[in-house]
């Protein structure tokens, strides 16, 4: 974000931008710059909270009249409160997860899974009128195009060919990503406050055989020599949540 | 509150120990009244629209988003998985504020919003090798008529 803002300037466009790791913008020194105290992800600090993002946006692009030099200003509020991840829970009871013998195995369970959650998939975009799956290069449609890609993958090196945004091995990353994302809006479509990543992830790695795939999946791919595949982990299993072994 | 302090502390020194390149500044410009400026948006979070290539990790090119685009039809492909997706999942304006910029264009408080904004994937090892795409996005800009970016990260 900081690079992007010189370099916007330097073609004659005034360049104002929000930064969430203040330590970044105090090293880059962009023209105008506001730090706001949200969490990563998060720039305007409230999802479905029109006033709260006005501000944030307002007091962004508010730099542009009142900065005459090289400016970093601290946005003064915290965001609102969101959901008590400590609370929620997910509405369907799932089985609990095994560990897998084989692909097929796993690939059945997660199957299973998918039409437990399948509901909730579906209430949720037909409360929010549309799913964020796709980074991957398949929609939300093909979630069982993603679900074989990874059980398969937890054990034995497969490429499924066809249609997809990205070459093998980063495709499992973004593949586990967009599965991830499919369960975390199932998981989040009764009406209320959006539960957090976090929430969502202690439920995911800890009660659901999406989790117990990834796991499977990230710890064959640190056995493997090829660098590529080795640092598969790191990318699909977010920090605190590798199983303890 | 959320600063590099509270974060997981892998998460922390990984941020904080990127070499943050000394970049010049450009001649400072004082931009228009607010009020008669045409606003776009440049995010680093990795969105594209779902019929649109999505980002490879260490991508240096950009996606263009149409200023009438529906915010729901962006997906991300950012490659970090070191942030918070609930809120772009739930609401995209959290990341890609697009109907609050009309909302304050139709309020009379910006000029109006631009005609095409841009996507980069950010978590850049080396944030200066989208200086090419950066400045040519720059010039496209000014071309557009816009006077001023809203840069947002993730």
């Amino acid at each position: 974000m900081c690079a992007l803002s010189h370099y916007i300037e330097r073609a004659g466009v005034a360049a104002a931008g929000i930064s969430l790791i203040r330590e970044h913008a105090a090293g880059m020194r962009p023209p105008r710059s506001l730090f706001v105290p949200f969490p990563l992800g998060l720039p305007l600090g409230a999802p479905d909270d029109a006033a709260f993002q006005a501000g944030v946006l307002r007091a962004a692009l508010g730099l542009l009249e009142t900065a005459a030099e090289t400016t970093l200003a601290d946005y003064p509020h915290d965001a609102p409160a969101g959901a008590d991840g400590g609370q929620w829970a997910c509405p369907v009871q799932l089985a609990a997860p095994e560990p897998a013998s084989d692909a097929e195995a796993l690939q059945r369970r997660l199957g299973e899974e998918i039409q437990r959650l399948q509901p909730w998939h579906d209430q949720w975009v037909r409360g929010r009128g549309h799913s964020s799956v796709g980074g991957s290069g398949v929609g939300a449609e093909g979630i069982g195009r993603l679900a074989e890609l990874i059980a398969r993958n937890a054990f034995e090196d497969h490429d499924p060919g066809g249609e997809w945004g990205h070459p093998m091995p980063i495709r499992l990353k973004y593949a586990a990503d967009d599965m991830r994302a499919w369960y975390f809006e199932a998981a989040s479509a009764q009406p209320g406050a959006l539960p957090d990543d976090a929430a969502l992830n202690r439920w995911l790695f800890g009660e659901t055989t999406l989790g117990e795939a990834l796991h499977t999946l990230a710890e064959r791919a640190a056995q493997s020599e090829d660098r590529a595949i080795k640092g598969l982990g790191r990318g699909i299993i977010p920090g605190g949540f590798a199983r303890k072994r | 509150m959320v600063r590099t302090a509270d974060l997981h502390p892998t998460m922390a020194e990984g941020l904080l120990k990127l070499d943050l390149p000394e970049i010049p500044p450009a001649p400072w410009i004082a931009p228009k009244p607010l009020a008669e400026s045409t606003i776009a948006i440049i995010t680093t979070a990795g969105l594209a629209r779902r019929d649109d290539r999505p980002f490879q990790a260490g991508d240096v090119g950009y996606r263009l988003i149409p200023g009438d685009v529906d915010a729901s039809e962006l997906s991300m492909s950012h490659a970090s998985i070191a942030f918070d997706r609930s809120g772009f999942r739930g609401d995209p304006n959290v990341v890609f504020p697009i109907e609050r910029l009309r909302e304050l264009a139709a309020a009379g408080e910006i000029g109006g919003v631009a005609n095409h904004h841009y996507s980069f994937m950010g978590a850049q090892a080396d944030p200066t090798r989208v200086q090419e795409a950066g400045e040519e996005v720059g010039r496209l800009l000014r071309e557009d008529g816009v006077d001023a970016a809203l840069l947002t990260p993730v």
